[in-house]
């Protein structure tokens, strides 16, 4: 990838990936733009509320959601192997196509068999975009209407990503989930007018996915919506969206600690409310327990983040009480495992004290493995609760007794007990009485809180300025 | 046990460095750090020194050890009966079962019924002898006994639910340290004349269970390495050499190594091969069992490393790759009696005699210096295995060799993944553990 010439001299991006003949003549394009990637056959087998519970066919795997993703960035489970991942019921893991592209390159994960022969996974596997990447290494990036200029992290050259070569890169990694590259900018940001270029500029860039697209029978293509917090740009990139052939739809954008829980919910909400039920809705990088369910909640089915595991190479452990921080000394001496109620391998074998002891050590490996087999033995345990109790439709049971053990007190936030008014499950006897329900945070939440209010079935706690 | 730090061992403690810094270590306090631990084997407190140390420096460590091991001995046998608290109390002179401590901890958490179940008591060993040492709750008191302040013997059981030999601590039950056997430390430097007398002062003493022949591996001449042992094991009572185990520390950093030290009675090596290995990247290749028709001659072994990788298996070939002979010392071909013929399938594991025989008429690839190889192993960083799909070693039947490729653990490598590091460790772990299985007895 290094630019032959001096890294000094002004010229053009080098290319990232030019097409190249190993591509095409491995998946041979064969199809006029915009014709529809079929959604993966999916049977919905039980709803409640606007939560539901469903099993989605893909070529390796039929999944079951809603579903909690592990990231494997760079083609691992940080410390896992595949027959763990398997061993914890994972159905899909993620890859991401911009480290993978780096390293090892997909031309040799092409010529591996592709990602699943490569790192021996059987089951379900979705690669991102690689446009995350742009957020998370902004200052190195430029956008422009051909793609994503990007600085190599690596070693400086100058590498383009367009759409184009983005779908490429993904037909030849053979996930069976691809997502559309996307313009994204993230929600903190204080630009109308770039959020509204980057709607128009996502909807363009679909369209040249879906043309460049050339496995669409054996990979599903999901599209992006965007429009950061603003529910009318939210609403434009739905509208146009879905006039696409999407296979099923993610969102970015939340969850990243930037936006209120007020304004994460309501964004949800909307999306869940705005888009195809008959489409896999995927929200994208979200981990905490807390929010898969408010989403989940409110009808999304697919989910995805770093943070069960990356938390956990940090010693917080995730429980149904919330997280322990193992390296406080008060598990010094706490001889119970780390969830008690926890079946897993970690649970079975070893106590929070000598999880302590190992985690306080520095950097040894096996604790973060440990505590990571754990985390996500974890997020399974958490989606296959909710996909059971929505068959058995006794999901706004759980969700209560879920709440009530994370807050004990009663203490549950606003954005939680309004969000879960909008997914009409009532909290009653889990919240506190004496707590208010506060107002929106904002007058774009305000504005969102109307949206809703027309889409939801239930009606949303009034607007106050 | 190299003697840094402001305050060097004396003839009562042993100065040791930990993670917490220096520590001064008596027999005493060392004793109930064992009895807390629990092991199935242990080692005497040992005055260890380097195989370069001064005469005089030797014989003061061959006293001392010698004095420790008596007073390891003694307390090993009270710990067969006495909980580490009723053990500090007779040493201060109290009662038996009087209750020193403050009360009930109230910072410790779980039960014994709580607490996570372990790995099922080995056949033979001695764990079904553990007892349960809540005799009178977490001593929160004095600890002097303990390192570190730790408690002794009576919090934090991990014996799961084991309810054998009856609660509690009391005279004539199970102590911590029943079943467990004391290996007599052996010391005696790089010196044979040294060691042949501190084993002499260890053959009559009654109580051992097995020896540790320690302070090799610390730079002395490997050619003198064999007379070390012996001089070591030769005074030793030969009854008690046939029924006791010889442990010998640090000794283990290669392939040829292991083969010495067993040729010489040796029966327990710590191995820090596998973790020397996998840091390097380097899953290990080396032949399980030599070619049939014995150990190769010298003059063929020197014909063969001459060769440059010719046969099978280049770069990314992902076939099966031709494994070279070990190339043994003659002296350790010498000493290890090599059976003539292959032993019928090995059941250690699905390991297939042929690829691991170096059984295979062509006698190569050599080691490929260009691929950072050598002839007992291959280095996973380089590009060469960039796209082989084989597995790391062809005929190897661990989860590494079973479940991926060499290509995958490269990828692992270059992107610093924790599981590289986890798939070569799996490898080279099985590979040792069979090495060692499958040794002719």
């Amino acid at each position: 990838m290094r630019s032959p010439a001096s890294p000094h001299a002004r010229q053009p991006p080098l290319l990232l990936f030019p097409p190249t003949h190993t591509h095409s003549s491995l998946f041979p394009a064969s199809h006029s733009p915009l014709l529809p990637s079929p959604p993966p056959p999916r049977q919905v087998v039980a709803v409640q509320g606007r939560a539901r519970s469903s099993r989605m066919t893909l070529p390796h795997f039929t999944a079951h959601t809603p579903m909690f993703m592990s990231v494997g960035t760079q083609g691992s489970v940080k410390g896992l192997t595949t027959q763990q991942l398997e061993e914890l019921d994972c159905h899909v893991i993620l890859g991401n196509t911009y480290h993978l592209q780096n390293r090892p390159g997909s031309e040799l994960v092409a010529e591996m068999g592709g990602l699943h022969d490569f790192i021996n996974w059987p089951r379900g596997m979705l690669t991102d975009s690689g446009g995350f990447q742009m957020v998370s290494l902004l200052h190195l990036a430029e956008i422009t209407e051909q793609g994503v200029t990007f600085q190599s992290p690596v070693d400086g050259s100058t590498l383009l990503l367009t759409p184009e070569e983005s779908i490429a890169i993904q037909n030849r990694l053979g996930a069976d989930i691809i997502m559309a590259l996307d313009d994204v900018v993230p929600t903190t940001a204080n630009d109308p007018a770039r959020f509204e270029e980057a709607t128009h500029r996502t909807t363009r860039w679909i369209d040249r996915c879906l043309a460049a697209h050339s496995r669409p029978h054996e990979q599903n293509l999901f599209g992006i919506v965007q429009g950061g917090l603003d529910p009318r740009l939210r609403e434009i990139s739905m509208q146009v969206g879905s006039k696409r052939g999407r296979s099923g739809v993610g969102w970015g954008g939340v969850g990243w600690g930037g936006e209120s829980g007020d304004d994460f919910w309501r964004v949800v909400s909307q999306c869940t409310a705005g888009l195809p039920a008959g489409k896999p809705r995927y929200v994208m990088g979200i981990g905490y327990p807390l929010d898969i369910v408010v989403c989940s909640a409110l009808g999304a089915d697919m989910f995805d983040s770093v943070y069960p595991t990356r938390t956990a190479r940090f010693g917080v452990t995730l429980v149904p009480e919330g997280t322990l921080k193992l390296k406080n000394s008060i598990y010094a001496r706490d001889f119970r495992p780390l969830d008690p109620g926890c079946s897993c391998m970690v649970c079975q074998r070893y106590s929070r004290a000598y999880l302590h002891n190992v985690v306080t050590r520095g950097a040894i490996s096996s604790a973060a493995i440990l505590v990571t087999y754990h985390n996500v033995a974890y997020t399974q345990s958490l989606t296959r609760g909710m996909r059971q109790a929505i068959e058995e439709q006794r999901f706004p049971e759980w969700v209560r007794n879920y709440l009530k053990t994370m807050f004990p007190k009663g203490d549950v936030p606003g954005w939680v007990r309004d969000a879960m008014a909008a997914a009409d499950v009532s909290l009653e006897g889990v919240v506190a009485e004496d707590l208010p329900s506060p107002p929106p945070s904002t007058a774009l939440a305000a504005a969102a809180a109307a949206a809703t209010a027309a889409a939801a079935p239930s009606p949303a706690p009034p607007a106050e300025q | 046990m190299y003697e840094y730090g402001t305050r060097p061992s004396t003839d009562k403690e042993l100065h040791v460095s930990i993670h917490s810094g220096g520590q001064m270590v008596s027999p005493e306090r060392f004793m109930a750090t064992v009895a807390a631990l629990k092991p199935d084997l242990y080692v005497s407190l040992c005055d260890e020194v380097t195989a370069d140390a001064k005469p005089k420096r030797v014989a003061t460590s061959t006293k001392r050890t010698t004095a420790w091991l008596e007073s390891c001995l003694r307390l090993h046998g009270a710990y067969q009966h006495n909980t580490n608290q009723q053990q500090q109390q007779q040493q201060q002179g109290q009662q038996p079962n009087q209750d020193t401590s403050d009360g009930p901890a109230t910072e410790e958490y779980g039960t014994a019924a709580q607490t996570p179940h372990h790995r099922a008591p080995q056949a033979g060993c001695c764990s079904s002898n553990h007892s349960n040492d809540n005799s009178t709750g977490t001593d929160k008191g004095d600890t002097s006994g303990a390192v570190n302040g730790e408690t002794g013997g009576g919090d934090g059981d991990g014996d799961g639910g084991g309810g054998g030999g009856g609660g509690g601590g009391g005279g004539g039950l199970l102590g911590p340290l029943s079943g467990s056997l004391l290996l007599a430390a052996l010391g005696g430097g790089g010196l044979v004349a040294e060691r042949s007398r501190a084993a002499a002062a260890v053959a009559d003493m009654e109580g051992v269970g097995g020896y540790a022949v320690c302070g090799l591996g610390t730079g002395e001449d490997p050619a003198l390495r064999p007379a070390l042992i012996s001089a070591s094991l030769e005074p030793l009572p030969a009854a008690a050499l046939e029924h006791k185990p010889v442990f010998t520390p640090g000794l283990s950093s290669s392939p040829e190594d292991i083969l010495l030290a067993v040729g010489e009675g040796v029966d327990l090596l710590d191995c820090a091969l596998v973790a020397q290995i996998t840091a390097g990247g380097y899953a290990l290749t080396f032949p399980l069992r030599p070619p049939p028709g014995g150990p190769p001659s010298a003059a063929a072994e020197n014909t063969a490393m001459a060769e440059v990788g010719t046969g099978g298996g280049g770069a990314g070939g992902g076939g099966v790759e031709d494994v070279p002979a070990v190339s043994t010392s003659a002296a350790a071909a010498a000493a290890v009696s090599v059976p003539t013929s292959v032993p019928a399938a090995a059941a250690a594991g699905g390991v297939s005699s042929g690829a691991l025989c170096g059984s295979s008429p062509e006698r190569g690839p050599s080691p490929d210096v260009s691929r950072g190889a050598d002839d007992t192993k291959i280095n996973l960083w380089s590009t060469s295995y960039r796209a082989d799909r084989g597995p790391l070693l062809p005929g190897c039947g661990c989860f590494a060799c079973r479940r991926h490729s060499r290509a995958y653990v490269h990828h692992l490598l270059n992107t610093h993944e924790m599981l590289g590091d986890v798939l070569l460790e799996a490898h080279n772990t099985s590979h040792v553990n069979a090495f060692c299985q499958l040794h002719p007895t």
